[in-house]
C-alpha cells in the first residue's frame, strides 16, 4: 500500500515539473499566434483563442527577422564546419599520434581551459581587434569568433569519441599501407560519424544561440543574427510581443529537433566528455 | 527439519517465465546448490528468496516466519554477489561492519565481531585497504566477511566464484566447503558449474526453463538423472548418447550399435519400447577392445586425446555424433582405426527420445 | 613523425591562439592605458575604490550563489525521483530537459513576458485566484528583481543538473547497493550512504561546470531587467559590458576583465582539486 501512494506521489511530483517546464514555452507558441488582443487578455487565455499568422509574416516579411535568420543559419554552419575541418585532425593527432610524455594531456588541457574563459573578457579586446581589421559588423568576424568558441569543444569531444575506437583498427590499415591521413579519412571519419554528427550538432545550437559576442560585434541588420534582432525588439518604450515571440518560436523550433538528434550524446556534450552519459 | 521452504514461487518479467511454480524446502544447515544453464531461473529464484525481486505468487518461510512480504532489509539473510558487491569508498573494515553498523551495534561489539570474522578469513592484515587495491580473491573473501559477520539465518550466493580465475576457483571451493563444514549454516548457492555443484553441495536442484528438474543429492544425480538434460548436464566429460528405435536388441543406426541386454529392457515397462529410444552411457561406463569379441560392437575412432593418467578416445559414431571413452592412460589405439566396445548395461540408461525422461527404475 | 602530429594540431592552435591569447595581450595592454591617454595603473586603482563595482561583485556572488544551490538541490531531488519512476522515465527526463535547450534570450523573453506586472500570464492567473498583484511587481520590483530573475535562471538551468546527475546516478553500480539491503539498510539509508558518497564526483562537476557559466551570465540579465531597476540585478559582465560600450571605457572594462579573470581561474582551481580528490 505504501509502494503505491509513493508510486502515485513521485508521478504526480514529476508531473508537476513537467507542467512548469513546458509551460512557459506554450505560451510563447500562444502568443506568437495570438491577436495583440488576446496576448493580453485576463483571465488568460490558454486555448481558446483563433490563431493567426499576423506576426510571423510582420517578422520575416516587412521586418528583418528574414535577414537574421539568415545570417544565424550561415554563421552557425560556417562556424561549425571551420571548426570541425580544424578539430578533427587536432583531436586525432593527440589521441592517436605518440606525443612525449604529458605533453598531449597539457595541450588538451589548456585548450579545454579556452572553453572557460568568460566572454565577457575577450569581448574588449576582441571588439578593437575586429574593428581594427574593419571586421565589425560583418557575419564574417563573427564566423572567426565563433570557430574559436567551439573548437576547444569539438577537440575535447571528438578526443573522446576517438578513443572509443580501437586504436588496432586504424593501425590495422596502416599495416595494410595506409598513411595517417588515409588511416583518418578512412577508418576513423567513419566510425566516428556518429560522434562527429553529434559534435556538429552541439556547435551548431551553440552558435545559434549565442548572444554576448554577437551584440558586441555586430551592429546592423547586414550582420545581426536571430537572438539580437530578437533582443532588439525590447526598445525602450514599446515591446512588439507579438513579433519577439514569433521570432523567438523560429529560433527554438530547429534547436528542439535538433536536440532530439543528440539525445544520446547530450550528458556528454554538456559535460564536456567528463561524463558518458 | 525444514528450515527455509519455498512453496509455489513464480515470476515472470513480461512473457518471459523465469520461475514457473517452483517448490523447494531447505534442511537447517543444508548446503543447497542450484544448478542450471544461463537463463534457467536460479538466479531469479535466488533474488526471489532475497527479496530483491518481488515474486508473482508463492510463499518462502524461514524457520518459523513467512518472510514473502517482508522488505530484503529484514529476512536477516546475508548475500554473497558474483561481482562481490563490495562498497567501493570504504575500507574493508568499514565494508564489514557496515551490516552491524546498521543495526546499530555497539561499537566494541563490532570491533569484535569483525576482528573474528576477519581472522577466520585471512583478512586481518588488509582491514585498512579499499577494495580496488585488493585482488579478485580478497574481495571475494571481504564479501564473505561481511555476510557471515552478522550470523545470519542463512546464506545466499550467487556464483560467488565465477569472476575467480581457475586455480583460485578450485582453492576457494575448497575453503567455502571448509568454511560450511565449520558455520553449519543453512546456505543457498547458486552456479552453472556442475563440478562446484557436485563438490559443494549436499543436495542439488538442477533447474531448466524455470522449473526444477530434479533435486537430490550429488551422487543420485550423476547415478540415476531423472531425465536427458540432467544426465547430459551433469557429469564431465558427458554422458554419451545413441539414439534410434530398438531393433533386435540393438539400438544405433548403420553407424554404430549397441547392444542393450534383456535385462536392461525388461526393467522397462513395455509401452516404453516402441518409440524412439536414447540410450545414455558414461565415458567410464564403456569396455573397450582392440579384437572384436561377443557383445562387442565395432566402432571407429575419430581421435585420441592423452591426458597421462587416462585417455578420451573419441569414437565417430555417424554423422554429427561423437561418442568420448574414457580408458586408462596404457590404452593406445591409433587414429582411424577400429575398435570394439560394449555399454556397461548396469549403469546406462535409457530414455525417451522424445519427453527426454529417463525410463525404467534403478 | 613530430612533425606530422605538430602540423595536424597548429591550424587549430593557432586559431585558439589567436582568439584567446592575443585578445588576452591585447586586452592586458590596454587595462594599462588611462582615460587620460597615457600609460598607468588607475584602472586597477580604481577597482579598489569603485563602490559600483563592488556592489555588481556581490550581486553577482547572490546571483550564483542562489541559483547554484538550488538548482543542486532540485536537480539531485528531480534525478533521484525519476531514476525511481519504473515506465515513463525517459518520457520525463526529454520533457524536463526543453528549458535548457532554448536560446537563452528566447527563455528570457517569455519570462518578460510572463512576469509583465500588467500583461504577463503570471500576474493575471494570480488574479484569478484573487491574489493581490499591486505589489507583485516582479522583476520591475528593487526588492524582488534579483529574485526573479535567479528564478529563470533556476527554470532554465535545473535540467542541466538533472541531466548530469541522473547520468551520475546511472553509473552507480546497482549491486552494493542491493547488497546494502541485504545488509540492512532502509532506503533512506542506502542514499545517504552508498548512494551519494559515490556520486560526489559528479556532484562537483555538475558544480564546477554550472558555477563557471553563472559567474558570466550575461543574456539573461540584459534582456530581463538590464540590470535593474536600478542596480538591483546588475552583475559583473553587465558592469563591465556597460563600462567598456556604453561609457567606452576599454581600459577600465579590460582592467576589471583581468582581475576577474584571476579570481575566477583561482575558483575554479580549487574546485577542480576538490573534484579529483572526490573520486573513489
Amino acid at each position: 500500500m505504501k509502494r503505491t501512494v509513493t508510486k502515485w506521489g513521485s508521478y504526480i511530483i514529476a508531473g508537476s515539473g513537467l507542467l512548469i517546464s513546458l509551460a512557459p514555452l506554450y505560451w510563447l507558441l500562444t502568443i506568437s499566434l495570438k491577436t495583440e488582443i488576446d496576448q493580453f487578455a485576463s483571465p488568460p487565455l490558454w486555448f481558446h483563442f483563433t490563431p493567426t499568422f499576423v506576426h510571423f509574416q510582420e517578422a520575416f516579411g516587412v521586418n528583418e527577422f528574414g535577414k537574421y535568420l539568415f545570417n544565424s543559419c550561415l554563421v552557425a554552419t560556417s562556424s561549425t564546419l571551420i571548426a570541425l575541418v580544424l578539430g578533427i585532425p587536432a583531436a586525432y593527432s593527440l589521441t592517436r599520434l605518440k606525443w612525449p610524455k604529458n605533453q598531449a594531456e597539457k595541450i588538451g588541457f589548456w585548450i579545454l581551459s579556452n572553453r572557460f574563459l568568460p566572454p565577457i573578457i575577450t569581448i574588449v579586446p576582441l571588439f578593437l581587434m575586429m574593428r581594427n581589421l574593419g571586421l565589425l559588423d560583418s557575419p564574417v568576424a563573427l564566423i572567426i569568433v565563433y570557430v574559436g568558441f567551439n573548437l576547444p569543444f569539438v577537440i575535447w569531444m571528438m578526443q573522446t569519441f576517438i578513443r572509443e575506437i580501437p586504436p588496432e583498427l586504424d593501425e590495422a590499415a596502416r599495416v595494410d599501407g595506409d598513411s595517417y591521413f588515409g588511416a583518418l579519412i578512412r577508418i576513423i571519419l567513419p566510425l566516428a560519424s556518429p560522434g562527429i554528427a553529434a559534435t556538429a550538432i552541439f556547435c551548431l545550437i551553440i552558435a545559434w544561440n549565442e548572444f554576448l559576442l554577437a551584440l558586441v560585434l555586430t551592429q546592423t541588420e547586414s550582420s545581426m543574427t536571430l537572438p539580437i534582432g530578437i533582443a532588439s525588439q525590447v526598445t525602450q518604450y514599446e515591446i512588439r510581443w507579438g513579433i519577439m515571440s514569433a521570432a523567438g518560436v523560429v529560433a527554438t523550433v530547429p534547436v528542439l529537433i535538433f536536440s532530439l538528434f543528440v539525445q544520446k550524446y547530450l550528458v556528454r556534450g554538456l559535460s564536456m566528455g567528463a561524463v558518458k552519459g | 527439519m525444514k528450515h527455509l521452504d519455498l512453496i509455489k514461487m513464480n515470476k515472470s518479467f513480461g512473457t518471459f517465465h523465469a520461475v514457473n511454480d517452483v517448490s523447494l524446502a531447505v534442511e537447517k544447515g543444508e548446503f543447497i546448490v542450484l544448478l542450471g544453464p544461463s537463463g534457467c531461473g536460479k538466479s531469479t529464484l535466488l533474488r526471489l528468496v532475497a527479496g530483491l525481486e518481488t515474486a508473482d505468487s508463492g510463499r518462502i518461510t524461514l524457520g518459523e516466519k513467512d518472510i514473502t512480504d517482508l522488505e530484503s532489509a529484514k529476512r536477516d539473510l546475508a548475500m554473497v554477489f558474483q561481482s562481490y558487491a563490495l562498497y567501493p569508498h570504504m575500507t574493508v573494515k568499514k565494508n564489514i561492519s557496515y551490516p552491524l553498523q546498521i543495526r546499530k551495534r555497539p561499537v566494541h561489539e563490532i570491533e569484535i565481531e569483525v576482528a573474528r570474522v576477519a581472522e577466520k578469513l585471512g583478512l586481518t592484515d588488509l582491514l585498512t585497504r579499499r577494495p580496488k587495491e585488493l585482488s579478485g580473491g580478497q574481495r571475494q573473501r571481504v564479501a564473505l566477511a561481511r555476510a557471515m559477520v552478522r550470523r545470519p539465518e542463512a546464506f545466499l550466493m550467487d556464483e560467488p566464484l565465477s569472476n575467480l580465475d581457475a586455480g583460485l576457483r578450485v582453492q576457494m571451493r575448497a575453503e567455502l566447503k571448509h568454511l560450511h563444514r565449520e558455520l553449519g549454516a543453512t546456505s543457498l548457492y547458486v552456479t552453472h558449474d556442475q563440478v562446484e555443484a557436485m563438490t559443494l553441495a549436499q543436495r542439488i536442484a538442477v533447474m531448466k526453463d524455470g522449473k526444477v528438474l530434479q533435486f537430490d543429492t550429488p551422487k543420485n544425480i550423476y547415478n540415476c538423472p531423472v531425465n536427458k538434460f540432467v544426465a547430459h548436464f551433469v557429469g564431465s566429460p558427458s554422458m554419451n548418447f545413441i539414439e534410434g528405435t530398438l531393433d533386435e536388441g540393438f539400438i544405433g543406426d548403420f553407424n554404430l550399435r549397441l547392444k542393450v541386454s534383456e535385462r536392461k529392457l525388461n526393467q522397462i515397462s513395455t509401452g516404453g519400447l516402441e518409440s524412439k529410444l536414447t540410450l545414455g552411457f558414461r565415458p567410464e561406463d564403456i569396455r573397450v577392445s582392440k579384437v572384436a569379441k561377443a557383445g562387442f560392437s565395432p566402432a571407429r575412432v575419430f581421435i585420441t586425446e592423452e591426458l597421462g593418467n587416462e585417455n578420451f578416445i573419441i569414437l565417430d559414431g555417424g554423422g554429427e555424433n561423437r561418442l568420448t571413452v574414457r580408458t586408462p592412460g596404457d590404452f593406445k589405439v591409433a587414429d582411424d582405426s577400429q575398435i570394439w566396445i560394449a555399454v556397461d548395461d548396469e549403469r546406462a540408461h535409457l530414455f525417451d527420445s522424445k519427453s527426454g525422461a529417463r525410463l525404467g527404475s534403478h | 613523425m613530430a612533425r606530422r602530429r605538430v602540423l595536424w594540431i597548429f591550424p587549430a592552435l593557432l586559431i585558439l591562439v589567436g582568439l584567446s591569447i592575443y585578445p588576452l595581450l591585447y586586452s592586458l595592454k590596454v587595462s594599462f592605458v588611462t582615460i587620460q591617454g597615457d600609460w598607468g595603473i588607475s584602472n586597477y586603482t580604481r577597482i579598489l575604490r569603485d563602490h559600483l563595482l563592488h556592489v555588481s561583485l556581490i550581486q553577482t556572488f547572490i546571483y550564483v550563489t542562489g541559483a547554484l544551490t538550488i538548482e543542486l538541490i532540485l536537480g539531485l531531488f528531480l534525478a533521484l525521483l525519476v531514476d525511481s519512476l519504473g515506465r515513463g522515465k525517459y518520457f520525463f527526463r526529454g520533457g524536463f530537459l526543453a528549458p535548457m535547450l532554448l536560446p537563452p534570450v528566447v527563455a528570457a523573453i517569455v519570462w518578460r513576458l510572463i512576469y509583465n506586472p500588467q500583461f504577463g500570464v503570471l500576474n493575471s492567473t494570480l488574479k484569478l485566484f484573487g491574489v493581490a498583484t499591486e505589489k507583485l511587481t516582479w522583476t520591475s520590483g528593487e526588492g524582488s528583481a534579483m529574485a526573479s530573475v535567479i528564478f529563470v535562471d533556476i527554470w532554465e538551468w535545473t535540467p542541466f543538473m538533472f541531466l548530469l546527475l541522473s547520468a551520475g546516478l546511472q553509473s552507480i553500480p546497482v549491486e552494493p547497493c542491493e547488497a546494502a539491503r541485504m545488509d540492512g539498510a532502509s532506503s533512506f539509508k542506502v542514499l545517504k550512504d552508498i548512494i551519494l558518497p559515490l556520486l560526489k564526483p559528479t556532484l562537483f562537476l555538475a558544480i564546477l561546470l554550472r558555477a563557471m557559466d553563472l559567474l558570466r551570465i550575461f543574456d539573461q540579465i540584459w534582456i530581463l531587467t538590464q540590470g535593474g531597476p536600478g542596480l538591483a540585478t546588475e552583475t559583473v559582465s553587465l558592469y563591465i559590458y556597460r563600462t567598456a560600450f556604453r561609457f567606452f571605457n576599454f581600459g577600465y572594462a579590460a582592467s576589471m576583465s583581468f582581475v576577474c579573470l584571476i579570481l575566477v581561474s583561482l575558483f575554479a582551481k580549487s574546485l577542480f582539486r576538490m573534484l579529483k580528490m572526490s573520486v573513489v
